[in-house]
C-alpha cells in the first residue's frame, strides 16, 4: 500500500486546522481511453445537448452583499461565481499618493470549488489570475475620477465547472458597473475549447475542458475577454498549440460568443437596475 | 438622517427602539431572522449547504482526500473544519491571514466536531489509508452572527455528505476511488446546532447583526445536538442569574426549532426549506 507523497513543502498554519501535512487527493478510478472516444464536432451536440457554439445558460444577480457597494452573483451552467467590490475607499498604504486611483484585486477558489481539494491561502494561479483581472480592470475604470482613493475587487469562486477565469472577468466589471464606479465599458469574456479547424467548443463545461478526455486529445484553450461597445480586446489567453491561421478562427469564434453575452448580460443589468429604482 | 444618527450614537439608536419593545430591523426583541438552508448547493464537494441567516449568507463544503493515519490511531481517519471570513464578505476583512474572528470561530468548530463522527469509519486500510475530510465554511455576507449560520452549514453540509466508494487494487495495493460505485452516507453521531445571543444593556437579543454586534456588551453561545444535550456553551459577558437561565431556556426552545428545519432538509429529499 502506498500514498504517492506530496513533495510541495508546506509551511505550518497555526490560524487554521490543517489536516496532515502528508494527504494526497484520491486517484480516481476510470475506464480505459478507447479510440472510438473521438474528439467532439461541430455537428454532433454535446453531452449537455448544447450545440457547439452555443453557450450555457447565465444567472446573475446583483447588489447580493450587504456592506459592499457592488457586487453580483453569477452562475453560467455549473459555475459559480460571487464578485464584490469596495471602495472607492481611503488608500491604505499612505505612502503610495498617485493622481489616479488604485485597484486591487483578490480571486480565490473557495477550498472545495474544484474537482480536488484548494488550500485556503492563495496558491501561485490564483496570485496571477488576481493579477489578471487587476490589469483587465485598471485599462477599463476611470482612474482619474478618484485620486488618493483605491478601489478593492474580491472573487470568489463558489463552483469551478469549467470558463471560470473569463467569467471572473465579466462578473469583476459587472460588480464595479454595480458600485456605481465609472468605466469606459464592461468586460465580457468566454472561453474556447480548441480541438482542431472543425471541432471548436464554445463555452466548455468543466468536463470539456479539463476532463481526462480532453487532455488526451490535445488541442488547445482560448480564453478571451473584450469590450464589447468599444470592440476592444482585454484580455486573451492561449494554453496548447495551434497553428497561425487557426489563431484568427479563435478569436472570431470567441469574438462572436463574448458579444452574445455581453448582450445577455447588459440586458440582466438593466433588469436589476431597475428593480433598485422600484424599491426606491 | 436616521443614518447619521446611527452611525453618531450607534448605543443610544439601539435603545431608542427597544424602548418600543422592539429591534432596529423591525423584529420583536426575542425574534431571530428568517433562517434559509440548500443544500447540495455545490456538486464539486462531496457535501455542501447554504446557510442564510437573514443576509448574512455561509457556504460550507465538504472535501476528501487520503491520508495515512497517525501512529497513536492507526485506524481512524481526520475531519478538519475552518471558517474563511474573505474580504468579500465585510469591510473589515483583508486579504492574508485570516482575521481573528475567523480563526475563534474554526478553533470553536474544531472542539464542537471533535466527536461529530466515529472517525474509525473514515478508515480505509488500517494504518495505511484513511479519508481526511475539510470542512470549509466560507462566508459571503457577514451581516452579524456567522458563527450560527457557520455551525449550521457545518452540521447540513456535513448531513449530506456521501463518501464515494474506494477501490483497492491488489496487484499495485493502490487505493482509488471509484466515481460511479455507490456512494455512503456519512455516519454523524450528533447534529449540533448553535444559538448566540447578544447581551446589550442587561437584555439578551438573540441573533444580533452586524450592527448590534459592534455595540453590545457580550455574548452567549449554546451549541445545543438533537438528543437536546448541550455541546458547547461559551459565555463571554455579566450577566444576572436569571437572565443567564433565561437565556438558557429560549435557546434550547430555538435549538428545537432549528434543528427541525435541518432534518427535513437532506439529499434524500433534495430540497430547501426556509423557516422563521
Amino acid at each position: 500500500y502506498f500514498i504517492q507523497s506530496n513533495l510541495s513543502l508546506k509551511m505550518p498554519d497555526a490560524k487554521r486546522n490543517c489536516g496532515p501535512e502528508d494527504a494526497i487527493e484520491p486517484p480516481v478510478l476510470s475506464k480505459e481511453f478507447s479510440s472510438s472516444d473521438k474528439a467532439p464536432q461541430k455537428s454532433k451536440t454535446r453531452p449537455d445537448g448544447r450545440k457547439w457554439n452555443e453557450l450555457r445558460p447565465l444567472f446573475m444577480k446583483a447588489g447580493i452583499i450587504t456592506k459592499a457597494q457592488g457586487s453580483v452573483y453569477l452562475e453560467m451552467g455549473n459555475t459559480k461565481l460571487i464578485a464584490a467590490v469596495y471602495g472607492p475607499k481611503e488608500i491604505v498604504k499612505r505612502e503610495e499618493f498617485s493622481l489616479k486611483g488604485k485597484v486591487f484585486c483578490e480571486f480565490k477558489f473557495m477550498p472545495f470549488a474544484k474537482i480536488h481539494y484548494c488550500e485556503p491561502r492563495q496558491n501561485f494561479e490564483e496570485k496571477i489570475i488576481s493579477k489578471c483581472i487587476c490589469d483587465a480592470m485598471e485599462g477599463v475604470i476611470l482612474l482619474e475620477r478618484f485620486p488618493k482613493a483605491q478601489v478593492d475587487i474580491s472573487v470568489q469562486v463558489i463552483e469551478d465547472d469549467g470558463g471560470v477565469l473569463p467569467l471572473a472577468l465579466t462578473a469583476a466589471s459587472v460588480a464595479v458597473g454595480n458600485a456605481n464606479i465609472e468605466i469606459k465599458d464592461l468586460v465580457v469574456g468566454t472561453t474556447l475549447r480548441f480541438f482542431d479547424a472543425e471541432n471548436l467548443l464554445v463555452d466548455p463545461n468543466g468536463e470539456e475542458e479539463h476532463g481526462r478526455h480532453s487532455r488526451i486529445l490535445g488541442g488547445a484553450g482560448f480564453h478571451m475577454a473584450i469590450l464589447p461597445s468599444l470592440s476592444q480586446i482585454s484580455y486573451l489567453k492561449q494554453t496548447g498549440r495551434i497553428e497561425q491561421s487557426q489563431a484568427k478562427d479563435c478569436i472570431e469564434t470567441s469574438w462572436e460568443a463574448c458579444l452574445r453575452l455581453a448582450t445577455g448580460i447588459k440586458k440582466l443589468m438593466k433588469e436589476s437596475i431597475e428593480e433598485t429604482e422600484e424599491i426606491r | 438622517m436616521a443614518d447619521d444618527f446611527k452611525i453618531a450614537q450607534p448605543k443610544q439608536y439601539q435603545r431608542l427602539f427597544l424602548k418600543d419593545e422592539v429591534r432596529p430591523d423591525g423584529r420583536a426583541v426575542t425574534g431571530c431572522r428568517e433562517v434559509k438552508i440548500h443544500v447540495n448547493t455545490v456538486s464539486s464537494a462531496l457535501g455542501s449547504a447554504m446557510v442564510c441567516y437573514g443576509n448574512t449568507r455561509v457556504i460550507a463544503g465538504v472535501k476528501g482526500r487520503f491520508a495515512e493515519p497517525t501512529i497513536n490511531n492507526p485506524n481512524s481517519g481526520y475531519l478538519d473544519p475552518n471558517v474563511m471570513l474573505p474580504m468579500l464578505c465585510n469591510t473589515k476583512y483583508r486579504p492574508g491571514m485570516p482575521p481573528d474572528a475567523a480563526v475563534s470561530m474554526s478553533h470553536k468548530l474544531s472542539v464542537l466536531t471533535t466527536d461529530i463522527t466515529d472517525l474509525m469509519e473514515l478508515c480505509i486500510v488500517p494504518g495505511k489509508v484513511a479519508w481526511c475530510l475539510y470542512v470549509d465554511v466560507v462566508c459571503v455576507n457577514d451581516d452579524g452572527n456567522v458563527f450560527d449560520a457557520a455551525v449550521l452549514a457545518l452540521s447540513a453540509a456535513l448531513y449530506n455528505t456521501r463518501l464515494p466508494a474506494t477501490h483497492v487494487n491488489e496487484e499495485t495495493q493502490l487505493v482509488s476511488v471509484d466515481k460511479e460505485g455507490e456512494k455512503t452516507p456519512l455516519v454523524m453521531k450528533f447534529l449540533p446546532v448553535a444559538v448566540t445571543v447578544s447581551i446589550f444593556d442587561g437584555i439578551s437579543l438573540p441573533d444580533p447583526t452586524e450592527s448590534e454586534e459592534d455595540i453590545q456588551s457580550g455574548t452567549v453561545t449554546c451549541c445545543i445536538d438533537d438528543s437536546s444535550k448541550i455541546r458547547a456553551l461559551w459565555v463571554a459577558a455579566t450577566l444576572a442569574d436569571d437572565v443567564m437561565s433565561a437565556t438558557l431556556l429560549y435557546i434550547q426552545k430555538r435549538a428545537a426549532v432549528l434543528l427541525s428545519v435541518l432534518k427535513k432538509v437532506s439529499d434524500r429529499h433534495n430540497t430547501s426549506m426556509s423557516e422563521t
